[in-house]
């Protein structure tokens, strides 16, 4: 039963996509409807999946080897990833309707785009819901394959570089973690997750330093999708993509799966303890560091709305990695908080940026001067959004940015506590990239001259408003009351879930 | 209303109806005015009445706000925090009153008094914060809030200063969050009032006590920019300058203090009896206090140099959070080691008294005297229409009023006798000689401490030049106000014309705050000493002093004759600095005498250090890394790409031979070529080595196909066969 509503749900927004492609709709209105309703339908499937609690591992199909087989499995961290997708995406696919309106060259692929929208969808919920990491690997590549249409999706001479870039990087990556999955195979006892992971250190011997820097490799492969400097390039590139796609997978969904799959790989496969106060864990670390700070330096530097919000993704997916490296369950909980509420801040201030051009045709930083006044509700949530991405108290990021910092003192380890400051140098850079749009937005000065800006610049319809709407109060009230949450996230990564 | 939690949430849930009102009425500048009166009279209520419950004993527990953040926010009330609390509802009554009328022609005014209303809001949590996270919170609440005040007018130049402001007020919050995060990990609390004892333990059990300084290290850096301290002042000049008059003395009277409440708690919860850090204090309170009042002595501005003159009073007091952490060392120290005994040790805690006691009278007749003097300069900016001094010039003549009010609150914070400056100066002075007298005595009997006597001297010196420098600019603005008359004669006729010139209620806001001037200077014992009794600040050691205060003598000769120092050096430095250097011809090149700025812009440590090196030097050195970073792998996809994976040159099937018969037949040709242009022989025609060469090659394929094919070949490679069988046989056996 359970493994009948798992397949289900991976598999019904691509069934849901096909019909589309097949079914003539009389207007575009019952489409909308068709598409949410799909979308809804799966977000509640998985609800009630998840409700179930946690799972055995479900084997599915057994390869030639014992240890390779194709399983499924929901456990604590399935939990809060699927979770995380499935809520957000159909307020996406809400928000994209009115923006797909909008976007050049949207009426002709439009349903192409919803069948790769979607099916992305049920592809990272295989990943959230993968048993071992065989099962996950490929879920991983499939999710490289369905994106890259999405990114395409303009047509333009950039789209098409963008998504190569996007393609090279991804699949380049996914090389480099099957090697860790190899490995796994030989010297691990199964491949299946299991919480405090599964070498078997009477086979390794002393080979400990070949599997760490095959630890590295699998880590740094896996964080091609999580944009680790050097590897983040392809980022900011695809942010040529339409909005909800940037929004969604650029700063959720493909880009968690990577730090989901490195949560994976660190706690459930190699595991902590095999891991921490190695060379690896500071090499990693240091990297990690460097990216939190570059991601900042760079937003900072780029003056492309949408690029500076990515270039600002970069950094944070490296709070989540820092977390995870700091290899003790504190900072787990960190990195989980901050996969979930970076998930929430960053959708909604990409989806304001996507509402500034949609209404206001408005690329630049430059150009957002005086906006305020045409566009009082997207720019108030976007305030918040900044507030809530730079940490300030009372609003989520600051929760995130807290455990991190717990976790790491906790360590007592030099260069988590040099991440520390790391954390907060990014935190005053973010307090810039982002406030520099608020504050041209609302004091333009008093030299600006108002009629510049066309009449008809105004707040967007209520579907693009109302997932805005809801994000500004999961961010207060996860900042205020984050304690029910938190506790979650314990004991999931105390391993009792 | 008995609990903190309701005072301090009164004026956000103000702002929220203050909103909805001025929503639905659209005319309501007036009555939005009003509503600030009412809503900050309210407050002022609020904590008097807090004030009034614990004078009779009904004291109030700590109030906890669970789950904010995962922290919870917590209150709590002792005498300092009421009568910081009810200063500060009073300040902004007084500026709500004084608003009425400076307001009443400017735009955005829902907007400012909005963001009004939620710094009152944010600057009562941080008085009644009782713990470090509440704090901060309501720290980093205050700091983005306030920002709307200094940006309030737009121009460029108020955007730029706002700009800067923001920048330092995050800089030094993110500093405080790293401090936040040491002290919670070092101490394993964030209550004030657990710190101190936590602190103490970790000393006692000799720990390296190396991340405690890196805390307090990086909150000072949040909490002395809020307050105004050498080197993190840069935002105060402009942004003091920028702001409405109102919130100028707000920033100044109230904000600046916060900073001060926040170097208090960490000199005596988190580092406390470490003398290192008080030295340290010391150094930086003297620097700003001298640096502060040279610039205000050289500023050309009226309300500049109000603002230099905050700052240097900031000194002051720093300066005496300083001795505090000096006298709190020596305490422990001589306690510890029985260099003293019980008499001495009681002198100690007498000049601790003093220290604290100063400090905190100086917090107080600072926000009062900066109330006046910022209202009062924002009064004369109403019928100027500027701060620059050749303009207010003469504007004070035969205004009785404004001469009364400013001239005792000039002379108040010029530390005159019978004035309140004159009772803390001479509080915070007497602290330093007397510490300087005592570690002479204990430096015989080889007590080591932080500071050296000779230090102690040379504060003392700069504390005395320092009040000097207060004296002179204050002269300079009373001179120019009230003596001197408009260099346009027309100007002055009008100036003198107006008789109207301050409505009433702000004639009552400037007149209520100018009454604790002349009443703490002339009854120190009667009225500043239950006061400073009162707001004993009750953090780390300062608890010891709860029954332990004593009566000054502050008119006696000793003590006078401090005061008389300051005044003659500031009659000096004025007659120097302003009538010679400023006003005089002889240095200046400018056509027409008047005052101007005589501070080189080029020494400008804002615009030339900080915004060089974060604007413009790090982003470029960050940006060349991250280029090269960013472009890393791209380049070597690039490199791999026109090399080893290069495309095949199109077409690449040859129409004749193969690959190497091609290019060794291209090869010679070329270097035919060359034989003859290096012989400069005529007569060059291509020989086709290509083709022949192709035609070699199907000639010697051809061949070896029909070898091949030959039965004899096939012999010949089954002998070959055969041979290599018998030598392998042969190396077997």
């Amino acid at each position: 039963m359970i493994f009948g509503l798992m397949l289900t749900v991976i598999l019904l927004p691509f069934a849901g996509g096909i019909l589309l492609q097949i079914i003539k709709f009389e207007n575009k209105r019952n489409k909308e409807c068709y598409i949410f309703l799909y979308v809804l339908t799966n977000t509640l499937l998985t609800y009630v999946l998840l409700s179930h609690g946690p799972t055995e591992l479900i084997r599915v199909i057994n390869f030639a080897g014992a240890k390779l087989d194709f399983s499924f499995k929901i456990d604590g961290m399935s939990m809060v990833f699927a979770g995380l997708v499935s809520t957000l995406w159909p307020l996406a696919t809400l928000y994209s309707f009115p923006y797909m309106e909008h976007e050049h060259n949207g009426r002709v692929h439009e349903n192409i785009f919803y069948l790769f929208y979607t099916a992305t969808y049920g592809v990272t919920l295989g990943i959230a819901m993968s048993g071992n990491m065989l099962t996950m690997y490929c879920f991983y590549e499939l999710l490289t394959l369905v994106t890259v249409p999405l990114v395409m999706h303009t047509l333009t001479r950039e789209a098409v570089h963008a998504s190569r870039k996007y393609f090279y990087y991804s699949l380049g990556g996914a090389a480099f973690a099957f090697i860790g999955l190899i490995f796994l195979v030989v010297y691990g006892d199964s491949l299946a997750f299991t919480y405090g992971g599964v070498l078997n250190l009477s086979q390794i011997g002393d080979k400990k330093n070949l599997l760490l820097f095959i630890y590295v490799l699998a880590f740094m492969g896996f964080g091609v999708k999580a944009a680790v400097c050097p590897f983040n390039a392809w980022l900011p590139q695809a942010g040529v993509a339409p909005t909800p796609v940037t929004a969604l997978l650029h700063a959720v969904a493909v880009v968690k799966s990577g730090a989901f799959a490195i949560m994976r790989l660190t706690y459930y496969s190699f595991g902590m303890d095999f891991l921490r106060g190695t060379w690896a864990q500071y090499l990693l670390l240091c990297f990690v560091i460097f990216t939190i700070v570059y991601g900042c330096s760079m937003a900072v530097k780029e003056t492309h709305v949408k690029r500076r919000l990515a270039f600002s993704t970069i950094s944070n997916l490296s709070y989540i990695l820092f977390g995870v490296l700091i290899m003790t369950p504190l900072g787990l909980v960190g990195a989980l908080c901050h996969m979930v509420f970076h998930g929430v801040m960053k959708i909604c201030s990409f989806f304001c940026a996507g509402a500034m051009i949609t209404q206001a045709h408005v690329n630049y930083v430059y150009e957002t001067d005086g906006l305020a006044r045409k566009m009082p509700k997207i720019f108030a949530i976007f305030t918040i959004s900044s507030f809530a991405l730079m940490g300030v108290p009372g609003l989520c990021g600051f929760v995130s940015k807290w455990h991190l910092a717990k976790a790491a003192f906790a360590s007592g380890n030099v260069l988590m506590i040099a991440g520390v400051g790391g954390l907060l140098i990014s935190a005053l850079l973010t307090a810039i990239y982002m406030l520099s749009i608020v504050i041209r937005a609302y004091f333009p000065g008093n030299d600006f001259d108002d009629t510049k800006l066309q009449n008809e610049i105004c707040d967007p319809d209520w579907r693009m408003v109302f997932p805005l709407f809801l994000f500004v109060i999961a961010m207060v009230v996860i900042g205020v009351n984050s304690a029910p949450l938190v506790n979650f996230f314990t004991s999931v990564a105390g391993g009792q879930i | 209303m008995r609990n903190t939690f309701g005072t301090v949430s009164f004026p956000f849930v103000m702002c929220v109806v203050f909103w909805l009102i001025c929503r639905s009425k659209s005319k309501g500048k007036k009555a939005a005015a009003l509503i600030m009166i009412f809503a900050t009279a309210v407050e002022l209520i609020a904590a008097l009445s807090l004030m009034y419950f614990d004078l009779h004993g009904m004291s109030s527990e700590i109030y906890e706000v669970a789950g904010v953040s995962g922290l919870g926010l917590h209150f709590m009330y002792t005498g300092f925090r009421g009568v910081f609390g009810v200063a500060t509802a009073f300040a902004w009554f007084v500026t709500a009153l004084f608003s009425y009328t400076f307001m009443k022609n400017d735009t955005n005014v829902i907007r400012y008094d909005i963001f009004n209303l939620l710094t009152l809001g944010a600057t009562m949590g941080i008085f009644y914060a009782a713990d470090l996270f509440t704090l901060f919170f309501f720290f980093e609440l205050m700091s983005f809030t306030s920002f709307l005040w200094v940006a309030h007018r737009q121009t460029r130049a108020s955007l730029y200063a706002a700009g800067t402001y923001l920048g330092i007020a995050i800089a030094g919050g993110m500093a405080i969050l790293m401090g936040l995060f040491i002290v919670y990990e070092r101490l394993g609390t964030l209550y004030f009032d657990e710190m101190y004892g936590h602190a103490v333990e970790l000393m006692e059990r000799g720990e390296n006590l190396g991340w405690l300084f890196a805390a307090a290290g990086c909150m000072f850096v949040g909490f002395g920019a809020k307050a105004g301290a050498f080197p993190v002042h840069v935002w105060l000049p402009d942004s003091y300058t920028e702001a409405p008059a109102p919130a100028t003395a707000l920033l100044s009277a109230v904000l600046s203090k916060t900073g001060v409440f926040g170097i208090l708690l960490l000199t005596l919860d988190v580092l406390p009896t470490q003398g290192g850090w008080g030295a340290f204090l010391l150094i930086v309170g003297v620097v700003t206090m001298a640096v502060g009042g040279i610039r205000g002595v050289m500023s050309g501005n009226f309300k500049t140099t109000l603002a230099y003159s905050s700052m240097s009073q900031i000194g002051f007091i720093l300066t005496g959070v300083g001795m505090q952490s000096l006298l709190a060392e020596f305490l422990t120290v001589s306690a510890n080691a029985g260099y003293a005994d019980t008499a001495e040790v009681a002198e100690i805690v007498t000049v601790f008294g003093m220290a604290i006691n100063g400090t905190f009278l100086h917090m107080l007749n600072h926000l009062f005297v900066k109330l006046v003097l910022f209202m009062t300069a924002g009064a004369i900016f109403t019928h100027v229409g500027s701060y620059d001094l050749n303009q207010v010039r003469g504007f004070g003549r035969k205004k009785p009023f404004l001469f009364v009010t400013f001239l005792l609150a000039a002379a108040g914070v010029g530390g005159i006798p019978l004035l309140n400056g004159y009772v803390s100066k001479t509080l915070l002075h007497e602290s330093i000689v007397e510490y300087g007298a005592l570690i002479a005595l204990s430096a015989a009997d080889g007590a080591v401490m932080a500071a050296t006597p000779v230090m102690i001297k040379v504060s003392e010196a700069l504390f005395l030049f320092s009040g000097g420098l207060t004296v002179a600019y204050m002269t300079k603005l009373f001179i120019v106000l009230f003596l001197e008359k408009n260099s346009d004669k027309k100007v002055q006729e009008s100036y003198d014309a107006k008789k109207n010139y301050m409505p009433v209620l702000t004639k009552v806001a400037i007149g209520v705050c100018v009454l604790p001037i002349p009443l703490i200077g002339i009854l120190p014992n009667l009225v500043a000493k239950p006061i400073a009794e009162y707001g004993l600040v009750q953090f780390g050691l300062s608890a010891l002093l709860e029954h332990h205060q004593e009566n000054m003598h502050y008119y006696s000769m000793e003590n006078l004759s401090g005061a008389l120092i300051s005044i003659v050096v500031g009659a000096i430095v004025y007659l120097f600095v302003v009538r010679f250097w400023m006003l005089g011809r002889r240095f200046s090149n400018k056509h027409e005498k008047g005052y101007y700025e005589l501070f080189p812009a080029w020494l400008n440590l804002e615009k030339y250090v900080y915004r060089a090196v974060f604007y413009r030097a790090v982003p470029f050195v960050l940006g060349i890394i991250a280029r090269i970073l960013d472009s890393i792998l791209d380049s070597i996809v690039v490199l791999l790409r026109k090399t080893v994976y290069r495309d095949r040159a199109l077409p690449y099937e040859l129409p004749e031979g193969n690959y190497i018969t091609h290019t060794i037949g291209l090869s010679m040709e070329r270097v035919r070529l060359l034989y003859y242009t290096v012989m400069r022989k005529e007569g060059y025609a291509p020989k086709n080595y290509a083709h022949k060469f192709a035609m070699k090659n199907i000639d010697l394929f051809e061949n070896f196909r029909i070898i091949e094919r030959s039965l004899s070949f096939g012999l010949f490679m089954f002998c070959v066969g055969l041979v290599l069988t018998m030598i392998y046989l042969l190396a077997i056996n």
